[in-house]
């Protein structure tokens, strides 16, 4: 038997057989109390995926402009580099971190917990790692960022004529593959572990 | 049906590992966490993130949010500006999207987060089950306010560094951004079981 607590009313449940295929929700405020993630070797190629599409990114053109017969591309690197100016580097500090960097962050911890686990060991910085990975994932805005990049390609439309380019299309992979590596992923089937070992 | 809770068990649930123990230890024994009962001083701090993200919507309403150069001549706009733009220009889709994250969206968790907060701290049980489904629901639209900001970043990033056009972000950028800050702090301070009573029938 297996002893729980609501996070969002405080209600205890009790669990006979915890069966990990099912979902538990709370009976007074229906929170999802318990609910197994994918497995670990589904979500580290997931994972490995999205940290690939990254990198393919990084080096591809995202767009190239045309004015007045010349051509400029734009590459991620240029995104970064080129952002700040005029005191308003706050903002783009800001968009790059929440919107990029955090994302990138938050996969690689998944690869970092996740790889000495598949062979059955745990390392002493897992425990570090799972912290931070809780803490820095409900920053991490991806989905938003994609968003942002759809509205920024309408609005350019009517500024400049651009073609899109290979960039674009991996970066928008990379954001889905890092959300369902989020989505699959729950820190709670390792912590159990350490539970069952106290 | 009668629900036990953890106060009345006299066990605290780790926010961080999701593990039920016994009150007595200050550190959750799994994951070596700081854990309480409920978040210290949940209410306190969460109106206080509250009231400081509605200070820093004014001057993000009424201040410049982009400029550019259109048809020859620098035009600046603000949020409600920019969304009009889109309106004239028939671009609905954009139009609503941005009206949603940057208008009703911070308004909509700001109200919803007093009511929540109300209904904590003056214990009005009969408001428990709708308190918490507005509170995922301002929980997961929090981040979606961001939207805009990003437009912002790119835009100025890719169109200003490649003298494209002329295109500044405004002191508004700043401040909504700030406020959209605030607004998620006060909903992660705020702890949700506070909505209902320990000894609910
Ligand atoms: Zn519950
Ligand atoms: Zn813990």
């Amino acid at each position: 038997m297996l002893n729980k607590a609501c996070a969002e009313c405080g209600v205890i449940v009790e669990i006979k057989n915890l069966n990990t295929k099912y979902t538990y929700k709370c009976p007074r405020c229906n929170y999802t109390i318990v609910s197994s993630g994918e497995r670990f070797s589904y979500i580290l190629s997931m994972s490995a995926t999205a940290l690939l599409f990254f990198i393919s990114a990084c080096f591809l053109p995202l767009m190239t402009f045309e004015i007045g017969g010349s051509s400029i591309s734009v590459t991620v690197i240029d995104a970064i580099t080129k952002m700040g100016y005029e005191g308003y580097w706050i903002i783009s500090i800001l968009s790059l971190y929440v919107g990029v960097v955090l994302p990138l962050v938050v996969i690689s911890l998944i690869i970092l917990i996740l790889v000495p686990r598949s062979f059955n060991y745990s390392t002493d910085s897992e425990r570090a790692y799972l912290k931070v990975y809780t803490m820095l994932r409900p920053w991490a805005m991806a989905e938003v960022y994609m968003l942002a990049i759809v509205v920024s390609a309408i609005k350019l439309k009517a500024v400049a004529i651009f073609t899109l380019h290979s960039g674009v299309l991996f970066f928008i992979l990379f954001l889905v593959a890092f959300y369902a590596s989020i989505i699959w992923f729950n820190p709670e089937d390792i912590w159990q572990k350490y539970e069952i070992q106290k | 049906m009668k629900y036990r809770s953890d106060i009345d068990e006299k066990m605290t649930l780790c926010l961080s590992c999701h593990t039920l123990q016994f009150e007595q230890n200050s550190n959750c024994y799994v994951c070596d966490n700081e854990i309480h009962q409920r978040k210290p001083n949940s209410l306190k701090i969460s109106f206080i993130f509250l009231i400081s993200a509605f200070l820093f919507l004014i001057p993000a309403n009424i201040l410049i949010m982009m400029s550019s150069v259109e048809a020859g001549t620098l035009t600046s706009k603000t949020i409600f500006g920019g969304i009009l733009f889109f309106f004239k220009a028939e671009d609905y889709f954009v139009g609503t999207l941005i009206f949603l994250a940057s208008i009703v969206i911070p308004f909509f968790k700001i109200i919803s987060l007093s009511f929540l907060l109300y209904v904590a701290k003056y214990k009005k049980q009969r408001y428990s089950h709708v308190g918490i489904k507005l509170y995922r629901i301002i929980d997961f639209i929090g981040k979606w306010s961001m939207l805009d900001i990003f437009v912002v970043a790119i835009m100025v990033g890719i169109v200003q560094f490649n003298n494209l056009a002329l295109m500044i972000a405004g002191p508004a950028s700043f401040a909504f951004a700030t406020a959209v800050v605030l607004t998620i702090l006060a909903v992660e301070h705020f702890d949700p079981r506070l909505l209902w009573s320990n000894d609910e029938q």
